[in-house]
């Protein structure tokens, strides 16, 4: 039985969105996120057509982060509190969990998982968790391992971001199934880790090894998913029997997830009824095809 | 661009100026007012776009049909309709493309002289075009037209012309466009793959026979010597299991058509049926040729050979008997094998046992073809021999979906052989220790898988759930009638056991009949079988009591 919850968090305004004087239409009210639709049609040449109506969302969570004075302000502890926290019990527990940060370009995906050195995010906080639980077992030390692996997809390729290769690019890998262990990345490196700041050294590493784009929209994001995966297993005393528990935590940063642009994101297609402009996208349309005629 | 258009100078003094020359202002004027409209398309400003697109065409329309001006206004209709399409208006964009399909066809009929290409308004003398350039361009631009509208079919769901416009699309990348091999041939295969499900099994194979043409024009990748050229080789090799993959499924779909066409209401093959249906294709061989001429054929001159030869290894027609039958069952063994190379257990796990699922429907539909129960018998043996070991090797926790169709196909498949040998059985004088071993065994294989499929279901805490999801519903729902079914089948020669073995049967018939009456709209999903199971509900406590009676005749 799965157990998923969904969480949104709102970023603060952008220096661009600031400069072009944008408003804030969304409002948080605990677990409901309220979104005001001003949509003016520009094919009107009347009055303004100011029909605002309020779209309400409901989720498991709503994160008001968008100016740090606010006393409704959700800091990166609090996120960390609410979701970090049911990741480590439930990793305690031997149960495998994924995380999942999804949203535009810009959103503030990177920041959320990632964060700055200055305020970090729930990767690295999560991180620090699984090694302070460690310390703070006295009664029965737990020994437990952690080991980490770090991958990027782009363009339909998989590339380990902590492989040390000779070339400048990443090492580009093979997703294979085996019927035993099921889906596997071929090659993905892991590294045993013994305290928190190896870790943050190897996101760091990763990180800057990542592929970056830039879009007109937002200057540093990325185009590419990573998956952060921490294998950890725990050594334990069950019924005087030695035996181990073994969780994965796979921390996901997904690509911007907006409607591609075709002057700027050429191999990627629009959704909708739009019309691709390409013929690249040919084989895409073909293959639609297929299952379009339900009969 | 707006600075050469001040350039140009205002409309008004075109009308001091010759014919000729207003006419060639006109078109530099339109060619400039394109290229604003593209770019402001593709910016997102549409209503700019729009504007300039508009003023482009109205310059060009008293002169559309010229050699100077129709390149530029198909393009600008094409322009228009992609534009109305990001409006979610796809209707007006089906209208400005079809208006630039009808000006190319009435162009090429009228005159069809390679037309000016846009981009010449602004080249010197020099730097013009030959013709065959011209002509390349102007060519790709109705491509283009036609691609667009393949797409806008598909939005309208009007998707067997859709189908016809990417035909199109594809057969001209081949003459005009220029193409990547690979790509064209996975693009062809694709679309082979949407004719089988309309049942065009002639346009079917010729997509999948220039695919392969096409694709050994491909050649060999340079040996893997970095990372990236191997990723290549890689994909190279993938490419050709996956066009291999598309065969078999022509084949697979070719078999189980005829079968539909020959089956009586039991699911055996009619001789009836047959024999009309071979004395009708006589009649049709001309009808046949008729049809071929008038297809969308790919094919330059030297490609049609290739493509003919490729097509003359596997029929087009629903086979009718066994020998025609094998023949094309031959031909998508040879491509599960030449798939399996590529997509091996070990590394594709999903998508190797979807190809040994593949063959094992081959042997299925030719078993149906084969008259005598023996051979029929081995043909459902070789399915379970590929099936058995890769269902022991697969673990569920990853593969639950595929583990479940397995459990499902393999208690099918023994439970076919298991009725094809009471079949051979009862033409016996009478059933030997040696027949009767076998159909027990059969049965309780069969019984064995579906009882690993029922156990599927049960959740974590082995609890078999009380309402059974959409998706399981008929399969263990049939998977609970089969097992009923089989344990009537056992045959025993000690009392006491066929009577548990009745209970059991009585339990599971039940076990369909309480469910429906729980949920009465499963009713649908297995009516047939339900009705069956009310009768033996009724039928076999009276059976077991006589049965009782007799083995215990002073209680």
């Amino acid at each position: 039985m799965a157990n998923v919850k969904v969480a949104v968090r709102v970023r603060p305004l952008s220096k661009r969105e600031n400069a072009e004087e944008g408003r804030i239409i969304v409002e948080v009210d605990n677990k409901v996120a309220k979104v005001r639709n001003i949509k003016v049609d520009n094919r009107l040449d009347g009055p303004w057509d100011s029909r605002e109506k309020i779209v309400a969302f409901s989720f498991d969570y709503c994160y008001w982060s968008i100016d740090p004075e606010d006393p409704k302000y959700a800091s990166q502890e609090v996120v960390f509190q609410d979701l970090g926290t049911s990741v480590l019990s439930g990793a305690f527990k031997g149960y495998n969990i994924c995380l999942f940060a999804y949203g535009q370009t810009g959103s503030g995906k990177t920041y959320t998982m990632m964060g700055t050195p200055a305020s970090v995010g729930l990767t690295p906080r999560i991180c620090e968790g699984l090694f302070s639980r460690q310390d703070d077992y006295s009664e029965q030390p737990a020994s437990c391992r952690v080991e980490v692996s770090f991958l990027e997809i782009y363009n339909e390729r998989v590339r380990d971001l902590l492989k040390q290769s000779d070339h400048k690019k990443p090492y580009t890998l093979r997703v294979r199934e085996h019927p035993e262990t099921g889906p596997y990345v071929q090659g993905l490196s892991q590294h045993l880790v013994t305290d928190y700041k190896q870790v943050v050294g190897l996101l760091e590493e990763g990180i800057a090894k990542r592929i970056t784009a830039a879009t007109h929209i937002h200057d540093a994001s990325s185009r590419s998913h990573a998956i952060f995966t921490i294998h950890y297993t725990q050594a334990i005393l069950e019924n005087n029997l030695p035996s181990e528990i073994a969780s994965k935590i796979n921390l996901v940063d997904l690509a911007g997830s907006e409607r591609a642009d075709p002057s700027y994101c050429k191999d990627r297609i629009t959704e909708g009824a739009n019309i691709n402009k390409s013929l690249v996208t040919l084989g895409i349309v073909i293959s639609t095809l297929e299952f379009a005629d339900v009969q | 661009l707006q600075e050469i258009k001040q350039l140009l100078g205002p409309e008004e003094a075109a009308e001091a100026e010759a014919e000729a020359a207003a006419a060639l202002r006109a078109g530099r004027l339109a060619a400039l007012e394109y290229e604003l409209g593209v770019n402001h398309t593709e910016t997102e400003e549409l209503s700019a776009g729009e504007e300039h697109l508009l003023k482009c065409t109205r310059l060009l329309e008293p002169r559309r049909l010229s050699r100077a001006c129709v390149s530029l206004y198909i393009q600008a209709q094409n322009n228009l309709g992609i534009l109305w399409s990001e409006r979610d208006e796809i209707k007006t964009a089906q209208t400005y493309l079809e208006s630039a399909e009808a000006l190319y066809n009435q162009y090429m009929k009228e005159n069809g002289n390679p037309p000016l290409d846009p981009s010449e308004h602004f080249m010197a003398e020099e730097e013009k075009l030959t013709d065959q350039e011209r002509s390349k361009k102007f060519e790709k631009a109705y491509t283009h037209t036609l691609y667009y509208l393949a797409q806008v079919y598909q939005h309208l769901e009007m998707i067997e012309k859709a189908a016809q416009y990417c035909h199109t699309t594809l057969k001209r990348q081949l003459e005009y466009s220029g193409y990547y091999p690979v790509e064209w041939a996975l693009n062809a295969a694709t679309l082979s793959q949407y004719y089988l499900t309309k049942q065009c099994f002639m346009e079917s194979r010729h997509c999948l026979a220039a695919a392969s043409v096409i694709f050994s024009q491909a050649g060999q990748a340079p040996s893997a010597e970095d990372n990236e050229a191997e990723q290549d080789h890689q994909d190279l090799q993938q490419r050709k299991a996956e066009i291999a993959r598309c065969w078999i499924k022509y084949c697979l779909n070719l078999l189980q058509s005829a079968r539909k066409l020959l089956e009586d209401n039991i699911g055996e093959l009619d001789p009836d049926r047959q024999s009309e249906l071979k004395a009708q294709r006589k009649k049709e061989e001309d009808e046949k040729e008729k049809r071929r001429k008038k297809a969308v054929l790919f094919g330059t001159s030297d490609l049609c050979d290739s493509v003919l030869a490729m097509e003359e290894k596997v029929s087009c027609v629903c086979p009718l008997d066994f020998k025609e039958a094998r023949e094309i069952f031959l031909v998508g063994q040879n491509y599960v094998q030449e798939a399996k190379e590529f997509f091996q257990v070990d590394g594709y796990v999903t998508d190797h046992i979807e190809i040994v699922q593949d063959h094992s429907a081959l042997f299925k539909v030719l078993a149906f073809f084969e008259e005598d129960y023996e051979r029929r018998c081995k043909m459902h043996k070789r399915r379970i021999d590929m099936l058995e070991p890769i269902y022991a090797d697969l673990n569920p926790q990853y593969y639950l979906l595929i583990s479940r169709q397995l459990q499902f196909e393999l208690a099918d498949t023994y439970y076919e052989m298991m009725d094809l040998k009471v079949a051979i059985g009862n033409r016996l004088e009478e059933l030997d220790s040696h027949t009767v071993k076998k159909i027990n065994s059969l049965a309780q294989l069969a019984v064995k898988y579906y009882e690993l499929f029922l156990d599927s279901l049960r959740n974590p805490d082995k609890i078999f759930p009380e309402k059974l999801e959409d998706d399981v519903l008929r399969p263990a729902m049939v998977a609970k009638f089969h097992i009923a079914r089989l344990y009537g089948k056992l045959i025993t020669s000690d009392g006491k056991k066929q009577l548990e073995n009745m209970q059991t049967s009585l339990e599971y018939y039940t076990f369909l009949v309480d469910y429906c009456e729980k949920y009465p709209d499963a009713v649908h999903a297995i009516e047939t079988e339900l009705e069956l199971s009310k009768e033996m509900v009724g039928l076999l406590p009276t059976r077991m009591e006589r049965l009782r009676a007799k083995l215990c005749p002073f209680t």
